[in-house]
């Protein structure tokens, strides 16, 4: 996955939410197509005009920047939206908001830029009137999204991404001397964190 | 204090509540069939405590106009149809819609309020 591009952000997320195995069940993936990305009905700010029910719209709202971080991280909401029809479909509906809240909880990827979403809001909208289709059930998702995209932190970064371990241990090696390892056998003194939100080492001895 | 804040969110929102009433003078879509129901219908709440702070609600009571701002399958067209015009009125309102508080707060204050 890359966040070097807004788009590439909208595959990551639309990636994550499709792919995500719950407890029981099956995947977005399935429900809302043959079991492919590709096939999957959840598409990026408008359907198709031909569009098959189940489906749904996903977007990207309101990115919003702010100076005390140079205008790095972005604060964006992330939006689905899910339509199915008849109305006998709401409990089909609701089980696959169900799974999309599961899958954005804690979410969190790191493997190109950085971006996370801690918050939620999730609205059953009430039986459309005229000039609506009363027989649509309509349900609305929305992650407040923080998002440090590679497209903007390349600048502050001399390396091409971040590491993908999120974690190392403090070890002492042969000679007493402490060592930083990824070794998962090593007998740890401490981890080595990175800090989800200002992206420094923590360290925890 | 409380109540220059609960006068300030007020005029707060008459700022917001105006530019999505002029964001609404156009309609939906073509214009053609504007009546004015829209823009009659956007409401402002009382003030309300959040926590030590206050909050207040522009919205509507039109469910019409809640479906042609998150998307609907529109009977007439149909086609999914999404036109947004109070998301953008609360963005581009933040600064005016700040500036009036603040403004308000102050004369109230120096009311003795």
């Amino acid at each position: 996955m890359t966040t070097l591009s807004t788009d590439g952000l909208f595959t990551q997320l639309r990636t994550h939410v499709l792919s995500y195995i719950p407890l029981t069940g099956t995947t977005l993936m399935q429900r809302l197509g043959t079991g492919t990305l590709a096939s999957s009905r959840l598409w990026k700010d408008a359907p198709p005009d031909t569009a098959a029910y189940p489906y749904g719209v996903m977007r990207l709202l309101n990115q919003l920047t702010s100076g005390e971080y140079n205008g790095e991280r972005e604060r964006i909401d992330f939006e689905i939206m899910l339509f199915a029809r008849p109305r006998a479909q709401a409990v089909a509906l609701e089980d696959m908001a169900d799974l999309i809240d599961q899958a954005m909880l804690r979410y969190r990827d790191a493997s190109s830029g950085l971006s996370f979403s801690r918050s939620r809001q999730r609205d059953t909208l009430p039986p459309p009137t005229s000039p609506a289709d009363r027989e649509v059930v309509q349900i609305r998702l929305v992650y407040p999204l923080v998002v440090w995209p590679r497209y903007l932190t390349q600048w502050s970064d001399p390396t091409p991404d971040p590491p993908a371990l999120d974690y190392m241990l403090i070890t002492l090696d042969g000679d007493g001397d402490i060592a930083i390892t990824d070794d998962p056998n090593a007998l740890p003194l401490g981890t080595v964190t990175i800090d989800p939100i200002t992206g420094d080492p923590v360290v925890d001895l | 204090m409380n109540e220059a804040g609960r006068r300030g969110i007020i005029a707060a929102a008459y700022i917001v509540s105006n530019n999505v009433k002029r964001n609404l003078r156009g309609g939906y879509t073509s214009g053609e069939f504007v009546t004015g129901q829209s823009i009659n219908a956007v409401t402002i709440s009382d003030p309300f405590r959040l926590g030590p702070n206050w909050g207040i609600r522009v919205g509507t009571n039109l469910l019409y106009n809640l479906f042609w701002e998150l998307g609907h399958m529109n009977i007439f067209t149909h086609r999914f149809e999404r036109v947004e015009k109070w998301r953008p009125a609360l963005f581009d309102s933040r600064d005016a819609a700040a500036a009036a508080y603040a403004r308000v707060y102050i004369e109230t204050m120096e009311r003795g309020g």
